[in-house]
């Protein structure tokens, strides 16, 4: 079987930040689809479905921090692709210290919201979403990636608690 | 049509099921390819006459507050759309429109994923019937080169309050009110075209080919004059729009 988890090193969100001129987020945050290569902010770019996101964790009440503002969003890609394409969801190590029962709750947002759209709907297409765990602020973090049929996505969260136990 | 959950007490959606029944009982064997054409049309203009009625009857459950039913009514409706598709698909196919035809199986599919997305209590039919649509087009056509746009959005709306996209509550591809929200592209700017194997859109698809000097069309392997193939792509969805309206 394919593997749809992967783990990889994550560069050190909180410097990123100061790069592009953003503050660092303290909670939960979107990273934008190319957070690591923008050169500047103005260059930051969404996955489409980002809008999405933010609408559930505000009605969710959960403590997002976000790097632009409603009024204004980044622009947005629309790759029209029959998979679907989620965005990268940073959780910082202050976050997951503090509110550890919140990161399953915005996890299970994200991949419940992915399985409720098209789980019931037969078909190849596939889900894609990322989480990154910060495990100190100086250092690097950890990109945990889902890229795989659309019920698997649940396998994200045993997998993001699984890097966070292992940071500790 | 039954549910899993069984029958509604709302009105609207007990007659939209009574009006389906009698649609299904008086046209349904019309369904199959084998049947007359004169049947198949005649099962096409029913249907497409019971796409109109559930929009009527899809308001009346709004004004009765009834949420449920009219998320009913609207997976009915879709289904509906599936099977009228899947009905002009034969139509089209018998005639030799195989451009169109095409188009009428992929508006089948779309339909009929809407109708299980709908509701949680989507008759099985909708996912057998989407998938007899998966195989007829393994079978009846040969394999596309199907086209996707990559494109950065600059602005969107919520199709159902016009409010900004994700300013509003409305979460994109639930049900409210009998209406899927969807995002709206108000001003966008393309960025890549990309072959795809799975695109969003299949009727985002190369319909020509140059073969050895020579322009055919993909379905049909016929030669199309080069001034003809511009125009074919919008000339063929106009066709499937006009047909339903009508």
């Amino acid at each position: 079987m394919e593997e749809a988890v992967t783990i990889g090193p994550y560069l050190a969100v909180a410097e990123r930040a100061a790069e592009l001129g953003l503050e660092a987020p303290r909670t939960l945050a979107l990273l934008p689809r190319n957070f690591e290569s923008a050169v500047e902010r103005d260059e930051l770019l969404d996955e489409a479905s980002a809008a999405t996101i933010h609408q559930l964790l505000r009605q969710a009440g959960l403590p997002e921090e976000r790097f632009d503002s409603p009024q204004e969003p980044f622009l947005a890609l629309a790759q029209h692709a029959v998979d679907w394409y989620g965005p990268t969801l940073f959780l910082s190590a202050g976050f997951i210290n503090e509110s550890p029962l919140l990161v399953g709750v915005a996890i299970n947002l994200i991949t419940d919201y992915v399985r409720e759209l098209f789980g019931r709907v037969p078909g190849r297409r596939r889900a894609h979403l990322a989480v990154v765990v910060e495990r100190d602020a100086e250092k690097e973090s950890v990109r945990i990636s889902y890229d795989g049929e659309i019920e698997g996505i649940k396998e994200l969260l045993p997998a993001v608690e699984r890097a966070i136990s292992d940071g500790h | 049509m039954g549910t899993e959950d069984g029958p509604s007490q709302n009105s609207a959606v007990i007659e939209f099921d009574r009006e389906l029944h009698e649609v299904l009982a008086a046209h349904g064997k019309a369904l199959y390819p084998s049947r007359a054409l004169e049947l198949q049309r005649s099962a096409a203009s029913a249907l497409s006459a019971l796409l109109k009625r559930s929009e009527v009857l899809k308001v009346q459950a709004k004004d009765s507050g009834d949420e449920d039913a009219a998320a009913r009514i609207l997976m009915g409706e879709c289904f509906v759309e599936g099977l009228m598709a899947s009905c002009r698909l034969w139509i089209s196919f018998r005639e030799g429109e195989m451009d169109s035809a095409w188009e009428w199986l992929i508006r089948g599919q779309g339909a009929f994923e809407a109708a299980i997305r709908a509701h949680l209590d989507a008759p099985p039919q909708a996912r057998e019937r989407l998938a007899h649509l998966e195989a007829l087009e393994i079978l009846l056509f040969p394999p596309q080169a199907f086209l996707s746009t990559g494109m950065v959005i600059r602005q969107s709306e919520c199709s159902l309050c016009g409010c900004a996209f994700g300013s509003c509550d409305h979460i994109e591809g639930r049900v409210y009110d009998g209406e899927f929200a969807r995002r709206v592209v108000i001003e966008a700017v393309p960025r890549e075209v990309s072959f795809v194997e799975t695109p969003d859109d299949k009727g985002c698809r190369a319909y020509t080919i140059d073969c050895d000097g020579v322009n055919r069309n993909v379905l049909t392997w016929e030669e199309v004059p080069r001034e003809k193939e511009h125009a074919q792509a919008d000339t063929e969805r106009q066709d499937t729009k006009q047909t339903e309206a009508s």
